[in-house]
């Protein structure tokens, strides 16, 4: 309309411009979490929090969203796009960094990653950590936190592995294991395909279904 | 589809910003042979814009960056009546004081994206409250508009048989029920009536 008016009322020459309305590759409009808006002043979304969105990308949209939210060439956002399994975390993280650099500054973004590094890397998925396979079946049904930890071989025995989370010294994916019953299901996998069981601060050990 | 040659257009096209132009030949003409100005609006219904500014925000930033002018134009005037878009029901109206903090929240967020430091390319911060205001047209929508119903107002003899009929209707037009229902709002016309009530004869 605008157009059109600046045409009829003062003889402007006008140009009009749309952007596309940006969906994810699942079909959601992009931004639409459950957590609420994507905001961008860090007084109601943290930097953090915002590089976590990114980091979050769906694997097919990573490619789009470069070429879109960063300034890399091309050719880079080309090559980071075709990325994937365990390598697509990689551009995901690169989204990650150069989103929150532009919107927060690089200060901003470097913490962000760090933090990022800290809560999520740090001896787990990719580390050499001890990995043990279950059946996915199996992890259906349910499996109990103890017989996982022994299995796992972080636990001599299922006695052993009872008394570790009796004393609170066992964790699943860093949260701390209340019930030594608890059963370990398929939705304890996370982003990266792995249950990370930890005994005490320093042994660690992943699970991953077959 | 037409294959952009300036900077601008190039770079808007190869990352996939375009979704539609009002005449693409031509503007690539102008942004070739010189610099152009842009704006794009953003309401300031909250102390923050979001996610689904960004393609926007970063549309400004390569303008700039191919020799352009940027301007964030800030809705301060429009936010006052409020965007009936994507909404099954009337916005509440912001007061002035909550549009006013909500803009300069917003302003942080293009400060990281858009260079304001003067120079030909210099980024601009834009207000149409200034000249939205001085129409004294917001006051009359805000006073009077949200008691109308378009809805009912579409349903007059005027309207609808213009309509029925498929002749133009100007939006001028359209607004003399607005006008004469006014009024009977204004005391002043009290002055210079004689005897009996205030209230417009219909026809």
């Amino acid at each position: 309309m605008g157009v059109e008016l600046g045409r009829r009322a003062a003889e402007l020459s006008l140009y009009g411009l749309t952007t596309p309305l940006i969906t994810t590759a699942s079909g959601t409009k992009m931004g639409k979490t459950a957590q609420g808006a994507i905001w961008l002043n860090p007084d109601r979304l943290a930097p953090y929090d915002y590089y976590q969105f990114w980091r979050n990308t769906e694997d097919a949209d990573v490619g789009r969203f470069l070429k879109l939210f960063t300034e890399l060439s091309l050719a880079e956002c080309d090559k980071l796009g075709v990325l994937r399994n365990a390598e697509v975390n990689e551009a995901k993280k690169t989204l990650a960094f150069e989103a929150t650099k532009l919107c927060h500054g690089a200060d901003a973004a470097e913490m962000a990653a760090e933090t990022a590094r800290q809560t999520f890397e740090q001896g787990v998925a990719g580390a050499g950590l001890p990995t043990v396979e279950v059946p996915l079946d199996e992890l259906r049904r349910g499996i109990p936190a103890y017989e996982l930890f022994k299995r796992a071989g972080l636990a001599a025995s299922n006695g052993d592995a009872r008394r570790l989370i009796q004393q609170n010294g066992a964790r699943l994916n860093d949260q701390p294991v209340t019930s030594e019953a608890r059963l370990v299901v398929e939705s304890d996998l996370g982003v990266d395909g792995a249950i990370k069981l930890s005994a005490g601060k320093k042994r660690h050990a992943l699970i991953k279904p077959a | 589809m037409y294959e952009p040659h300036s900077d601008f257009l190039r770079v808007l096209s190869e990352r996939g910003y375009i979704h539609q132009c009002t005449d693409l030949e031509n503007l690539d003409r102008a942004a070739l042979a010189g610099r152009v100005t842009a704006y794009v609006g953003y309401d300031c219904t909250a102390d923050s814009l979001h996610i689904g500014h960004l393609v926007s925000i970063m549309m400004l930033r390569w303008l700039q960056k191919t020799g352009h002018r940027p301007i964030a134009l800030m809705g301060g005037g429009t936010t006052k009546v409020g965007d009936p878009s994507g909404k099954d029901e009337t916005r509440k109206l912001l007061t002035e004081e909550a549009i006013s903090g909500n803009m300069t929240a917003i302003k942080r967020t293009f400060a990281n994206f858009l260079s304001f430091g003067g120079g030909p390319t210099g980024a601009v911060m834009a207000n149409n409250a200034d000249w939205l205001d001085s129409l004294h047209y917001i006051p009359l929508l805000r006073d009077f508009g949200r008691h109308f119903s378009v809805n009912r107002m579409l349903s007059m003899d005027s309207v609808r048989l213009r309509l029925e009929r498929e002749q133009p209707l100007s939006f001028l037009e359209f607004n003399y029920m607005v006008l004469q229902a006014a009024d009977g709002r204004f005391r002043s016309m009290g002055q210079h009536r004689h005897g009996g009530r205030t209230r417009p004869a219909r026809g």
